[in-house]
C-alpha cells in the first residue's frame, strides 16, 4: 500500500520471484509498476505491507541493506557512472570491499590491491560475459543506450544479487541488444538468479518470462502465463484505457 | 627578494593545503564547503590556544576540525547533499562571531600574539626557510595520505556518491557514512592549513579569515580539475602566480595607482579562470581512473 498524497499508487499489489524465475510484471502507463520496484528496492517506504526477502523481513531496510543482502535494481533510464570507466562501474558494485573503509585504504595497501585484482578479474569475466569487454577503460558515459543497460546489469551482477529487478530493460535498446540481453536474462536465471522486469516490448516478456504479472491503477489485475493474461479480456480493457468497461 | 619568494611559496604551500582538503570534499564527494574559513580559523584559534607548542598543536587543530566537520556532516546525513552546504556557510559565520566576540578566548579583534614556530630553534636568518621546508613536508604528507584515499576503492565509493546517490545506495553503499568520512577528513586537512597559517604570521586575528579564503580555495580546485590532487596544486600555484605576478603591473603601467592596480589584480585572475575553462573545461588534470592493465591478475604488486 502506497499513498502519494491523495493518490493511491499501490493498494493490494503483490509481487513474488522465485530463485531461478524470470517474472514479468506489465500493466498500463501509471499502474504502479516502476512504484512497485522502487518499494521492492526501498527507494519508497510503502504505508502498509511487507517487503520479504528469504523469508526475512526487509520493508524496514533501505536500499543500500537490500543490495547487500543481494536485492538489486536497475533504472528504466540507464544512470551509469558517467565519470567512471566502465570498469570501475563494475568494481565500485563489489560488495563487501575493505578498501572502502579509510584506515584499511591507507594502513594495509597490499591487502586492498589485492582485492582489487580480484574484484577487477571478477569484473572483466563479466565484462566479457556482457560483451562489453573491450570498453572497459572507455568512460561509461560514452557507451551507447543499450550498452548503458547491459552495464547495470553487469554492475547488478558484480553483487552476487538473488534478485534482480529489471525497470524496461529494452527501453531505448537497438534491436539485436534487446535480444542480447534477453539471452543473458535466461542465460542467468538458470543459474539461479531471479529477475523481476518492468516492461512495455511485450516480444521480450512472452521471450523472457516465465510468469506474468498485470497490474492496473496500483492494483492487481491478473497473472498467470503470458497466453493466458493476453488472453484475458480485463487486461485488453485495462490497456485500452477502459473504453469497453 | 629571495625572502618575498619564500613567503609566496609558504603561502602556496598553505593554499595548496585547503584546496587538498576542499578537492576531497566537494573534487571527491561532492560535497560543496563554503564554510573553508571557518575551519581555517578554528585550525588556526586552535593552534594559537594549544597549550603544547609545534607537531602536537597541529594534530590538535586537526582533530578539532575533523570532529567539527563529522558533526556538520551527520547533522545533513539524511538530507541531500546541498543541505551541507547551506550549514558549512552558518558554521562559517558563527566562527567568525565567536572569534570576534568571545574575547576571553580569542581576544577578540585585538587577536592573538605570540603562537611559537616549529622552527623557533633554528637561527633567525634561518627561520623563513625552514618554516617552508616544514610546511612542504607537511603538504607532501598530506598530498601522500589523500592520493592514496583517492586512487583506492574509498575514492571510488566517494566518486559514485558524487554522481549519482541513488545508484550508489542501490549498490550497496553507505551513502550517509562516505559523505560523512569525507567531510571530516576534508575538514582535518584545512585545520592543518589554519594551524599552519598561525605559525607562520605568529600573530592570528579575525579580519585574516573572510570568505576569500574559501574563494581561493574553489578556484584552485576548479582549475586544477576536480577530483585530481596534483592538478589541485597546479591550480593554487598558477591561482598565486597570477595574484602575485600582476603585483608588478604597476612597473610596467605607469597610470595604475595602487586601488586601480588591486581592482585589475582580482580581475586578471577571474579572467584568467573562464580562459582556463574555456581551453580546458575540466581543468589542468583529470581524476585518477584505474585501467584494466593496472590490475591485471598476473602481474605483482
Amino acid at each position: 500500500m502506497l499513498r502519494f498524497g491523495g493518490v493511491v499508487a499501490l493498494d493490494g499489489a503483490s509481487l513474488a520471484v522465485r530463485p531461478g524465475e524470470v517474472v514479468g510484471l506489465i500493466g498500463p502507463n501509471g499502474a504502479g509498476k516502476t512504484t512497485l520496484l522502487n518499494v521492492m528496492a526501498g527507494l519508497l517506504r510503502p504505508q502498509g505491507g511487507q517487503v520479504l526477502l528469504d523469508g526475512a523481513d526487509i520493508t524496514r531496510l533501505g536500499p543500500a541493506a537490500r543490495a547487500r543482502r543481494g536485492l538489486v535494481r536497475s533504472f528504466q533510464i540507464a544512470r551509469e557512472l558517467g565519470r567512471l570507466t566502465v570498469l570501475e562501474n563494475l568494481l565500485l558494485a563489489a560488495p563487501a570491499q575493505r578498501g572502502e573503509a579509510v584506515w584499511q585504504a591507507l594502513l594495509r595497501p597490499r591487502l586492498v590491491a589485492a582485492e582489487e585484482r580480484a574484484n577487477a578479474a571478477r569484473a572483466l569475466a563479466i565484462l566479457t560475459r556482457i560483451g562489453l569487454r573491450a570498453k572497459a577503460d572507455d568512460l561509461a558515459a560514452g557507451l551507447s543506450g543499450g550498452q548503458k543497460k547491459l552495464l547495470e546489469l553487469g554492475r547488478a551482477l558484480m553483487l552476487r544479487p538473488r534478485v534482480v529487478l529489471l525497470d524496461e530493460p529494452a527501453a531505448g535498446v537497438a534491436p539485436p541488444l534487446v535480444q542480447e540481453l534477453a539471452r543473458l536474462v535466461r542465460e542467468l536465471a538458470a543459474e539461479g538468479i531471479g529477475f523481476a522486469l518492468v516492461e512495455h516490448d511485450m516480444a521480450l516478456v512472452q521471450q523472457v518470462c516465465d510468469r506474468v504479472q498485470v497490474l492496473a491503477e496500483g492494483r492487481p489485475l491478473a497473472a498467470g502465463s503470458f497466453a493466458e493474461v493476453t488472453a484475458d479480456r480485463r487486461v485488453v480493457d485495462a490497456y485500452l484505457g477502459g473504453m469497453a468497461a | 627578494m629571495i625572502a618575498y619568494l619564500i613567503t609566496i611559496a609558504t603561502l602556496v604551500a598553505l593554499a595548496s593545503l585547503v584546496g587538498l582538503g576542499l578537492n576531497l570534499q566537494w573534487g571527491l564527494a561532492g560535497l560543496a564547503n563554503f564554510g573553508i574559513a571557518g575551519f581555517y580559523a578554528v585550525g588556526a584559534y586552535t593552534v594559537a590556544l594549544s597549550p603544547v607548542p609545534g607537531v602536537p598543536a597541529l594534530g590538535l587543530a586537526m582533530l578539532a576540525c575533523l570532529g567539527l566537520g563529522a558533526l556538520l556532516a551527520l547533522l545533513t546525513a539524511r538530507l541531500e547533499a546541498e543541505y551541507l552546504a547551506i550549514i558549512t556557510i552558518g558554521f562559517a559565520e558563527v566562527v567568525r562571531l565567536v572569534s570576534l566576540n568571545e574575547g576571553w578566548l580569542t581576544n577578540g579583534a585585538l587577536g592573538l600574539a605570540d603562537v611559537p614556530s616549529p622552527v623557533g630553534f633554528l637561527p633567525a636568518g634561518w627561520q623563513p626557510l625552514g618554516f617552508l621546508g616544514f610546511a612542504l613536508g607537511m603538504l607532501l604528507a598530506s598530498f601522500a595520505v589523500l592520493e592514496v584515499l583517492a586512487r583506492s576503492p574509498f575514492g571510488r565509493a566517494l566518486r559514485a556518491v558524487r554522481d549519482d546517490d541513488v545508484v550508489a545506495a542501490t549498490l550497496g553503499k553507505d551513502v550517509g557514512g562516505l559523505r560523512v568520512r569525507a567531510f571530516a577528513l576534508g575538514g582535518a586537512v584545512i585545520g592543518l592549513a589554519g594551524g599552519l597559517h598561525a605559525q607562520f604570521l605568529s600573530y592570528i586575528d579575525p579580519s585574516q579569515f573572510t570568505s576569500i579564503v574559501t574563494a581561493y580555495a574553489f578556484m584552485a580546485v576548479i582549475a586544477g580539475g576536480r577530483g585530481s590532487n596534483l592538478g589541485l596544486i597546479l591550480g593554487a600555484g598558477s591561482i598565486f602566480l597570477l595574484l602575485e605576478s600582476t603585483r608588478f603591473l604597476k612597473d610596467v603601467i605607469p597610470l595604475l595607482d595602487g586601488t586601480r592596480l588591486a581592482a585589475l589584480r582580482l580581475m586578471l585572475v577571474g579572467a584568467g579562470i573562464v580562459l582556463l575553462l574555456i581551453l580546458r573545461p575540466d581543468g589542468l588534470m583529470a581524476e585518477p581512473r584505474r585501467l584494466s592493465r593496472q590490475l591485471s591478475p598476473l602481474k605483482e604488486p
